[in-house]
Formats: structure tokens, C-alpha cells, sequence
């Protein structure tokens, strides 16, 4: 029992914190037209944090996510998809985001350079080809399917949410019930050991930053139907917020810990924050300042907690 | 002194002179370069080799010579710092704040080495990840510059508008920086103790603590370095633009990266040094000079780059793949 | 545990691996912190909480794994932490003449500015002893000083040991080699299971009482009786060479045999482990399981088909440590599989396996981390048992466990190979390799040179044999 308490994630515990607070203070944020409004758009930053976790919990980082985006929202923005049924240019655009993470994979697992580094020269090619693809000037015909994935709603419930829960399933699946998801925390806890004990270390990795791309990608696909247009810088700040998601929701770099339903909580929860300071009237600076806080925060609590446990 | 084993091949002494070992990625650096130099002078000719591109080139590299040089001690440590982008925009907003001059510039110091020693306390005494913990403290950092500093604007102090754009002997000012942070960096890593720890400690902290070597303090003193180094660049630019701006610091926190990595400086601590560094900033530097001179879509900078960089970290294998 | 050196006097310190006495000599040079006791020195106590309060009170230490860095010079090594002492910065120049001059002391004819990584280990190990003396010192600590070393090299070790009694200093000598110590110390500590047993001058005792006192019961308690037979041939190496390895090798595991390689410290045995798993590139010869050529497949499939390594360095390359007990036993047969297949159940086998290995943790949910380090090393065993491999390699089997762990693992291995399973196992410690195999190789310099029947050999005949050139000269290989 208390190891099961042991395990959850630092976003558990923030969630119901900040729940408290907001029940007291601004109790209409937690009624639910406003909730639904919150997981419409907490849901592109959600997929693409689930990607993400498989490549921390497998001791590696995806920087170029950011840049994945970008790529995606002009690729779906493209005038030259026009003649074509709406799905293709949304296969075309995960396509080339799953493909931007296989190739994060390839050079990382064959160049054995730091992720780090490969991630962010991947990051400066993509925009530079993003760049010359529209000759810096992004189109607008997002198509009316890619718009009602990112806005619409089933009922009450949007879209992109039940997208998000799609993908969630399908994270936690892979994370816990694939031997994917056990060659990922064995690897990214000590890849000396899982060489040796057979596993396919350089696969595996290629596999969870190939996915990350895929899941990048797909945020990007629901990130801009919610935009609606073609934008150059969509979804920069979307490397940070990943990564915070990911270490609220108790993984950092290998060590066995976090996975999809951490990810989720923690995507919620930073979410959740920033709403809410923006409904208290704290702006662009504040939220920068929280966030950093939030990360900082979170990482020293789990790195005590381990050295203690 | 090296005597009976002066027979030695090239190929020889890079594998097993401590020195070269430790330098051989920046030979690589300076290979290219020259090809560089040797390639855009010949294409573009007096465009290129004037002394107006010159002094144009030196006046835009400083900041990420002072930047990069400093990253080069952390990474030289086994650390990593995202944070010097913000740092640069903290010390812009700090040095245009309707304030005094006179407590400007120490308060801005002050800022910048609270910030390393944050730094420096979470990765070491709490083993914060360097990569979470800078990424953190630079989102708290920026949004602190944002808030004293929310728009472009404020006014420079006159001293740094002097020393950043003026001109001495005929050759720019940004050059004279570009010189001492360089000669200064070189030394300490090169000519003192202190360089020597900094190698032994980014290659194997435990050991170089049997050594006696206070490892944490020496980690702990490269974020403040670094922190240092991006104030300072961060005073030059407030100085060259004559004016403050919370988000000119944000490129130059991964181009630092980029330019200690081209020099062969390895992120994995203990190999490299400030002299690659010089070569990988001039590489950075020339290729945009280049492609801007020739007119090439400024598009290819970034395609070039990443490639590059790309380039440059795969050429020492690591054991094993990951961060 | 009490300890007392005089000046002018050498103090061997003995016990078998794990008795202690690398901790002992740790904590006397600041590395580690002492729960309770004292150290006096001079009448003073002494308080030891950084290897530089070691240093400032004049105890200088050789340590067994070097603290030395690979990637800085001979010169910047040898001077690294004590520029200090010097008084003022040293030039280059000024560095390299001192370090010149301090290993032409020890008759080394190494270039100071040469990176210690790219050193043999015999050259290094006499840098990390020429690194040691250069101290002001009035206490030296010896760790396994001579694991590494050639004889020649031995020699002026010794010299320089004699020349410090000399000069009045106070030495402490760890060695697992008896006849050094009766040639070289005055007198013997005895330590087992991290505890004092005696001290003796050496002039009044003999190798076999300080065996006696190191193992503190007849030797062959510890051990499993041997296998009455061998069968056929399980694997087979003709001539098989990695790209890492100085020679080919032959060599046979019979099913239900034990097979021991013994050799002096860095010889080829872990390059020979790795080659056969499969980690390195074959460069020639062929290698065969249970009459299967696997000459040509890679690590993953050799395992598939039977073979299990036990890595030396548990924690580096053995254990995940933030992983559970079920995580670290399945990943093997876990592997086995693609990486979409599902995850088989294996709770129940989990849980028998840990029964069977007597695995002291409350489920199989703890974390190894939790574990002692002889239930770890079972935890590894299990991993193997658990993937139903056939032959084990198994490299330094009880590095830091205590003895009752010890002894239950050479049970296991033992257990393991009745079943009609093979091992081949690498050890430092001869005395192991001699209760635990059936058969035992002695490997020098990347070479297998001797081939004997464990029953009847001798640690001395298989030194010998280990030996580039035994200590009185002749070139001896072993009956």
C-alpha cells in the first residue's frame, strides 16, 4: 500500500491541490462547459507529452517536437492539398512527423550522439525546410476535417479529447502491456544491462523516438484544427510544456518511473495551472515563472524521494 | 622532454597524448574552418575579405563567443545549460531599467550568478537532471526579464552603448571582447589548476574526488561561469542595440550549445576546450556571412546548421545512446 | 577492528575478497566514513571525512582500482589535487621534468604528457604507485598493488617498498599473494567477514595458519561436491576469436560441468566472456552450442538459443536498479520476443524461481535496489534459470557478497549444472575457482595455457602457470 502511494505522481497530488484551490476561490473554473474547454485544449499538448514520455522513460529527449509541429501545421495548411479528400494531407502530414522521429531515432541510436543535440539540429533542419516549403509564408486551407478534429464536439465532449483518451489507451497499452513498454524502462534504467540481457536495445529506442514523432505529429494534427490557420512559430512552446507534463507525470530519464496515465495527470495539471492563473489575472511572465517553478519543483521531490526510498 | 618516443605518427599522438586526446575534435573544427575561409574568399572574393564584413562579423559574433565559451565549462564539467538564452534577456532587461547606471551593472552580475549557483545547487547537491533543472530555472528566468522588461525599449547605460559599438585602433569594439573572453577562457582552462580539475572532474567526478578534488564546487563553479558568460553577452547586445529587448537572449542559449559541440567540445564532459570552441562560433558566424553574401534564402541556415551540428556530434561515438 | 602500523615496518593486511579490507584501507584514506572507532596517528586522533584530510594528515594510498583518469596526462595525473604542496603553479616544463624524474624512480620510460587511457594496465598501475610515493607521506597504503603487474615490474616495487621501510615510513600492505607478504611484511593482520581475527608477527606463523585464519573453517565446507561425470559437450570453441581478444581460443563445456579460468588481473578473461555471448565481432574459429554453430549469429539470437551472461560489474552492467525484482528476472525471456509482442505472464515462474534461489525479499514487487548484494547476484542467476538458458557465463560470481551468500550461490551454480546445464565462470579468487569447478583453464595474456583438473590443483601451480615469468625466473607451466 504504501509503495502503490509511493508510486504516484507528483501530478496526483498537485491535481487535488489545485482542485481544492479552485473549488474555493473560482469555483465556476470548475464547472463543466469550462472543464470541456480546458480538455479541448489540453488535448494537442497531451498527445504530444505521451510521446515524449517514451522517449524520457527510455533515457533519451525529443527537443525537435516543437519544430515537428510546425511542420505538420504547414503541411496541413498547404494550398496544395486542395484537390485532394482531406485525409490525405492529414496522412501525408503524420507521415512526415512519424518520419521526423524515425530519423531522430536513426541518428541517435546509429551516430550514438547525444539526443539532445541530434534533436535540436533536427529541429533546425525541419524549420528550414518548413521555411522553403512555403517560402515563409503559410497557407490557410486547413481543411474542415482537421478543423472539427481540433474544435469540434460529440455532444457535450470535444473531439480532440476523446482523440486524446484514443491515444492515452493506446500509450498505456504499448507502456505496459507490449514488451516495448518493459524493453523501454529496462533500457532507459541501464542500457549496459539490457544489452546483456538480450535485449534489442538500439531497436527499442529507435521505437519510442519513432512513436514520439508519431505522437508529436498527431498533437500538431489537433493543434492546428484549434488554430485554424498556418503559422510559422505554432507550437514552440510546446517542447517545454511537454517535458514539464512528463516529469509532473513522475518520469525522469529512465528510472523506471511515469508512464500514460502519469503524462496525463501531469498534462492536466499543468494545464489546469495555467488556466488558472490566467483566470486570477497572472499573465505571460507568471505562468513562465510558475512553470519553471512546477518543473524545478517536481524533479527535486522525485530525486529526494528516490535517494530516501 | 618526450625524447625516444618523438618518432611517434600524427595518428599516434592524437590517441595518446593526453592533450591532443583531449583536443582532437577541435583540430577537426579548425580543418573546416580554413576550408571555410579558403572557399568563401575565393567565391566572394572583396565581399567577403573586407574590412567592413570584418568588423560587421566581429560586431555580431561576440555575444555568441561570450555565450558559448561559457557553455564550453559547463559541458567541459559533464553539466549542460539551457538557461544562458534567459540569462541574456534578464541582464538586457535589468541593464535598461530606469535605474542608476552604477547599480545596474553590479545588479545585473549579481542576478547572473544567483542564477549559476541555482543551477549549480540543483544538478549537484539535489541531482536535478542538468537539462530539467536549467530548463526550469530558464523558464523562471525569462519570465522574470519579461516582467521588468515586457516590450523591446528602456535605454542603454552610456558606458556599455561606448564599449560595445565603438571602434579602437581602427577595429571594432566587439572584436577587443571577442579577444579577451577568448585569451581569458583559454587561460583558465589551459594555464591554471583550476582547468586541470575542471577536465578531471567532467570525466569522472568519484575519482577526481579520491584525487582531492572538490568536485561539487568545481561542477557547481562552471553554472556560474556560464551564467557570467551570458550576462556579459548580454550586456554587449544591450550596448550594440542601445536598447533592451526581453527575447534576444532566446537563440543564443541553443546557438551556444551549437558552438562549444562544432569545436569538438563533447557533452559528455571532460574532452574539448575553449580553443575548439573559437572555431565551431567562427564556423557558425561565417556560414550565415556566407550565405547572406551570397545571397543564398537565409531558409538554408538552419538546414545547414543542423546538419552540422549533427555532423559534428557523431563523429566520437559514444558507448551508449541516449541524452 | 583494530590496526597497528610502526614506523619503518611493513603491515600486511590479508582475508578473503569481501573480508573488509579494502573498506579498512577506504576508510584509512578518507574515501569512506567509519560508523564508530578511531584512528590515532602520532598520538593524534584523527578525523577522516575527505581523501584531502587523508592526505593533510600524511597517509598517502595506492588504491586497487585506480584513481587515476584516463583521459588527462601521466603528468597532470600524477599531480592532480596537490599542485598545492608544490607551493607555487607549475609551468609545463616544470611538470613534466618532476614527473620524469618521479618515474625514472620506479624505471618507468613513460612520456608525461601520454594519456594514462592509452597505457597497459601493468604501466598504469605503476603510475597510480609512482602517483602514491610522490606524496609527503609518512603512511602508505598498498591495495592490491601487484594484481597487475609483471614480474620484473614486481621487483622494483619491492625496491621501493624496502626503501621506504628505510626511510622510517609506516606501510600498509594488502595483497591475496601469501609468499609476497612472508617475503616483504612484517606483520600480518588477519581480517574475515569485515572483522579482526589476529595479528601475528610473520616470522612466527606460516602460509597455512594465515589460510586457516582467512577462511576460519576447512575450505571445502564452502563448497558443493564436485560432478561425478561429464556429459557430452555442450559448448564448443575451436580456434574462436573476437575482434577485442589477442589469440584464438579453444575450449570445451560438458553438460553438468563447472569449467574455472583463471588468470592474473586483465588478462583476456572478460574480452573471452564477452566474445563468446556474442558482443564482440567473431574475427576467426567457430563456436558451437549443444552441437548448434552459432560461429555467426549476434548477442540477441545466442542468448535465444541458450547462453547467459553474468556480467562482473553487477551494478553497471548486471541490475536496473530503480527496476523490481519480476522486471530485473523477466527481462531475459521478455527479450525473446519482438518488441510488439505482448507481455507473457510469468508471476508464477517469477515466484518460483525466487523460492528456489531462497531470495530474501518480501515479494517480487521490491525493488533490487532494496536487496543485499548476494540476494542481487541471485536475482541475475534467476534471470538466466528463469530463460531456461543451457550454458552460463559467469564473470566474477561473488564479487562483494559475504559468505553465506557465497556459499549459496556456489550451491546454485552447482544446482544449475546438475541439471544438465554447463558453466564457465571467471574469478580472481583461486581459491574459489578451485572448490567451485570441475575443470579449470588458466588464461594469460588473452591465451589459454593450461588446462587441468580442479581436484588436485594448487593456487601455486596455477600462479605459475598464470605468471608472465614466475617470480623465481624460469618460465614454469603448471602439471
Amino acid at each position: 500500500m504504501t509503495r502503490s502511494l509511493r508510486n504516484l505522481p507528483p501530478a496526483f497530488w498537485g491535481l487535488i491541490a489545485v482542485g481544492v484551490l479552485a473549488a474555493f476561490t473560482q469555483p465556476q473554473f470548475l464547472s463543466l462547459p469550462f472543464l470541456m474547454i480546458l480538455l479541448r485544449q489540453a488535448a494537442s499538448i497531451g498527445i504530444v507529452a505521451l510521446g515524449q514520455t517514451f522517449v524520457v522513460a527510455n533515457r533519451s529527449l525529443d527537443l525537435s517536437v516543437g519544430a515537428n509541429i510546425a511542420f505538420v501545421n504547414l503541411i496541413l495548411a498547404h494550398a496544395m492539398w486542395s484537390g485532394y479528400h482531406p485525409f490525405v494531407a492529414i496522412v501525408v502530414a503524420l507521415a512526415a512527423g512519424t518520419f521526423i522521429g524515425f530519423a531522430n531515432g536513426v541518428l541517435v541510436t546509429k551516430l550514438r550522439a547525444s539526443a539532445v543535440v541530434v534533436t535540436l539540429g533536427t529541429a533546425a533542419i525541419i524549420t528550414g525546410i518548413g521555411f522553403l516549403y512555403t517560402g515563409g509564408a503559410p497557407g490557410s486551407s486547413i481543411s474542415d476535417l482537421v478543423k472539427w478534429l481540433g474544435r469540434g464536439r460529440v455532444g457535450i465532449v470535444p473531439v480532440a479529447g476523446l482523440v486524446w483518451l484514443g491515444f492515452a489507451i493506446a500509450a498505456f497499452i504499448i507502456m505496459r502491456r507490449l514488451a516495448l513498454g518493459r524493453f523501454i524502462y529496462a533500457a532507459g534504467d541501464n542500457p549496459f544491462a539490457a544489452l546483456f540481457s538480450g535485449l534489442p536495445v538500439d531497436r527499442t529506442l529507435l521505437a519510442s523516438h519513432t512513436l514520439c514523432g508519431f505522437f508529436a505529429a498527431s498533437g500538431g494534427v489537433l493543434l492546428s484544427g484549434l488554430i485554424g490557420v498556418g503559422s510559422i512559430n505554432l507550437g514552440a512552446d510546446y517542447v517545454l510544456s511537454s517535458i514539464t507534463a512528463v516529469i509532473l507525470g513522475g518520469a525522469v530519464f529512465g528510472g523506471g518511473a511515469g508512464g500514460a496515465v502519469g503524462t496525463v495527470l501531469g498534462t492536466a495539471l499543468l494545464v489546469t495551472v495555467l488556466n488558472l492563473l490566467t483566470v486570477f489575472g497572472v499573465g505571460e511572465p507568471g505562468k513562465l515563472i510558475m512553470q519553471g517553478l512546477v518543473i524545478a519543483a517536481a524533479a527535486i521531490i522525485y530525486q529526494q524521494g528516490r535517494r530516501n526510498g | 622532454m618526450i625524447g625516444k618516443e618523438s618518432h611517434r605518427s600524427i595518428a599516434q599522438r592524437l590517441q595518446q597524448d593526453a592533450f591532443w586526446f583531449r583536443q582532437r575534435g577541435a583540430l577537426l573544427s579548425f580543418m573546416i574552418l580554413g576550408l571555410m575561409l579558403l572557399f568563401l574568399s575565393l567565391f566572394l572574393g572583396e565581399r567577403f575579405v573586407s574590412t567592413t564584413n570584418i568588423a560587421n562579423l566581429a560586431g555580431q559574433l561576440a555575444p555568441l563567443f561570450l555565450v558559448s565559451l561559457g557553455q564550453t565549462f559547463v559541458l567541459l564539467g559533464a553539466g549542460f545549460d539551457l538557461s544562458v538564452g534567459a540569462v541574456i534577456s534578464l541582464t538586457t532587461a535589468i541593464l535598461t531599467l530606469d535605474f542608476p547606471d552604477v547599480f545596474k551593472l553590479p545588479l545585473a552580475i549579481a542576478a547572473a550568478v544567483t542564477v549559476g549557483l541555482v543551477n549549480g545547487v540543483g544538478c549537484v547537491y539535489l541531482r536535478v537532471h542538468p537539462i530539467i533543472m536549467t530548463l526550469a530555472t530558464s523558464s523562471i528566468v525569462q519570465g522574470v526579464a519579461l516582467i521588468l522588461l515586457p516590450t523591446p525599449g528602456g535605454i542603454a547605460p552610456q558606458v556599455l552603448v561606448t564599449a560595445a559599438s565603438g571602434t579602437l585602433f581602427g577595429l571594432p569594439a566587439g572584436f577587443y571582447w571577442i579577444i579577451a573572453a577568448a585569451a581569458l577562457s583559454i587561460w583558465v582552462v589551459h594555464g591554471t589548476k583550476y582547468g586541470v580539475r575542471l577536465y578531471a572532474t567532467g570525466e569522472n567526478p568519484q575519482s577526481a574526488w579520491i584525487n582531492g578534488i572538490n568536485a561539487p564546487s568545481i561542477r557547481i563553479s562552471t553554472y556560474v561561469i556560464s551564467a557570467m558568460c551570458a550576462a556579459i553577452a548580454g550586456a554587449y547586445l544591450t550596448g550594440r542595440l542601445a536598447s533592451g529587448d526581453p527575447n534576444v537572449g532566446i537563440a543564443l542559449g541553443l546557438d551556444s550549445i551549437l558552438g562549444a559541440a562544432l569545436g569538438g567540445t563533447l557533452l559528455s564532459g571532460g574532452v574539448g576546450g575553449p580553443i575548439g570552441t573559437i572555431a565551431g562560433v567562427l564556423i557558425i558566424g561565417l556560414l550565415n556571412n556566407g550565405l547572406n553574401l551570397a545571397n543564398i534564402s537565409p531558409y538554408y541556415q538552419f538546414v545547414f546548421k543542423g546538419a552540422m551540428l549533427i555532423a559534428a556530434v557523431s563523429l566520437f561515438r559514444r558507448k551508449e545512446a541516449g541524452l | 577492528m583494530q590496526l597497528t602500523g610502526l614506523p619503518g615496518m611493513c603491515h600486511a593486511v590479508v582475508g578473503e575478497n569481501g573480508a573488509g579490507k579494502s573498506t579498512l584501507m577506504k576508510i584509512l584514506s578518507g574515501v569512506v566514513r567509519p560508523d564508530r572507532g578511531r584512528i590515532v596517528k602520532d598520538g593524534e586522533d584523527l578525523k577522516l571525512h575527505h581523501p584531502l584530510d587523508a592526505r593533510h594528515a600524511g597517509i598517502s594510498t595506492i588504491f586497487q582500482e585506480f584513481s587515476l583518469l584516463p583521459n588527462l596526462s601521466v603528468a597532470e595525473n600524477l599531480f592532480l589535487g596537490r599542485e598545492g604542496d608544490i607551493g607555487h603553479a607549475m609551468t609545463r616544463a616544470e611538470l613534466a621534468q618532476r614527473s620524469e624524474q618521479a618515474l625514472s624512480e620506479l624505471e618507468l620510460n613513460i612520456a608525461p604528457d601520454r594519456r594514462v587511457g592509452s597505457l597497459g594496465v601493468g604501466q598504469q598501475q605503476m603510475v597510480e604507485i609512482t602517483k602514491g610515493v610522490l606524496a609527503d607521506a609518512s603512511v602508505f597504503i598498498f591495495d592490491e598493488p601487484t594484481a597487475a603487474l609483471a614480474s620484473h615490474e614486481v621487483d622494483v616495487l619491492f625496491a621501493l617498498i624496502e626503501r621506504l621501510k628505510d626511510e622510517g615510513k609506516t606501510i600498509f600492505y594488502v595483497s591475496h599473494r601469501l609468499a609476497e607478504i612472508f617475503t616483504l611484511c612484517d606483520d600480518i593482520t588477519i581480517m574475515k567477514d569485515g572483522e579482526f581475527v589476529r595479528c601475528v608477527p610473520t616470522a612466527l606463523t606460516n602460509e597455512d595458519e594465515v589460510i586457516e585464519g582467512m577462511v576460519g573453517r576447512p575450505i571445502a565446507e564452502l563448497f558443493e561436491a564436485r560432478a561425478a561425470s561429464i556429459g557430452p559437450v555442450l559448448l564448443e570453441a575451436k580456434g574462436y576469436q573476437g575482434q577485442a581478444m589477442k589469440r584464438p581460443v579453444d575450449l570445451t563445456v560438458g553438460t553438468g560441468e563447472i569449467v574455472g579460468v583463471a588468470g592474473l588481473e586483465a588478462q583476456g578473461q572478460q574480452e573471452l566472456m564477452r566474445a563468446l555471448a556474442g558482443f564482440d565481432q567473431r574475427r576467426g574459429g567457430s563456436l558451437t552450442l549443444q552441437g548448434k554453430d552459432i560461429s555467426d549469429i549476434e548477442a540477441r539470437k545466442r542468448i535465444a538459443a541458450g547462453i547467459g551472461l553474468v556480467p562482473e560489474s553487477r551494478k553497471d552492467d548486471g541490475l536496473f536498479l530503480s527496476l523490481d525484482i519480476a522486471d530485473n528476472m523477466q527481462s531475459a525471456q521478455v527479450a525473446r520476443g519482438g518488441l510488439f509482442a505482448l507481455t507473457p505472464s510469468l508471476g508464477e515462474l517469477t515466484r518460483d524461481i525466487m523460492t528456489r534461489l531462497a531470495v530474501k525479499a518480501p515479494d517480487a514487487r521490491t525493488p533490487v535496489s532494496d536487496l543485499s548484494g548476494g540476494n542481487q547476484q541471485k536475482v541475475v542467476l534467476g534471470r538466466w534459470l528463469l530463460a531456461g538458458a543451457h550454458v552460463l557465463l559467469c564473470e566474477e560470481p561473488t564479487r562483494g557478497v559475504d559468505i553465506g551468500a557465497k556459499r549459496e550461490i556456489y550451491r546454485q551454480l552447482r544446482a544449475f549444472a546438475q541439471q544438465g546445464n554447463g558453466i564457465l565462470v571467471t574469478s580472481r579468487e583461486l581459491t574459489e575457482l578451485i572448490g567451485l569447478c570441475d575443470r579449470l583453464l588458466v588464461i594469460r595474456d588473452g591465451g589459454i595455457v593450461s588446462d587441468v583438473p580442479a581436484e588436485g590443483a594448487t593456487e601455486d601451480s596455477l600462479l605459475r602457470a598464470a605468471l608472465p615469468t614466475s617470480l623465481d625466473g624460469g618460465q614454469t607451466e603448471a602439471a
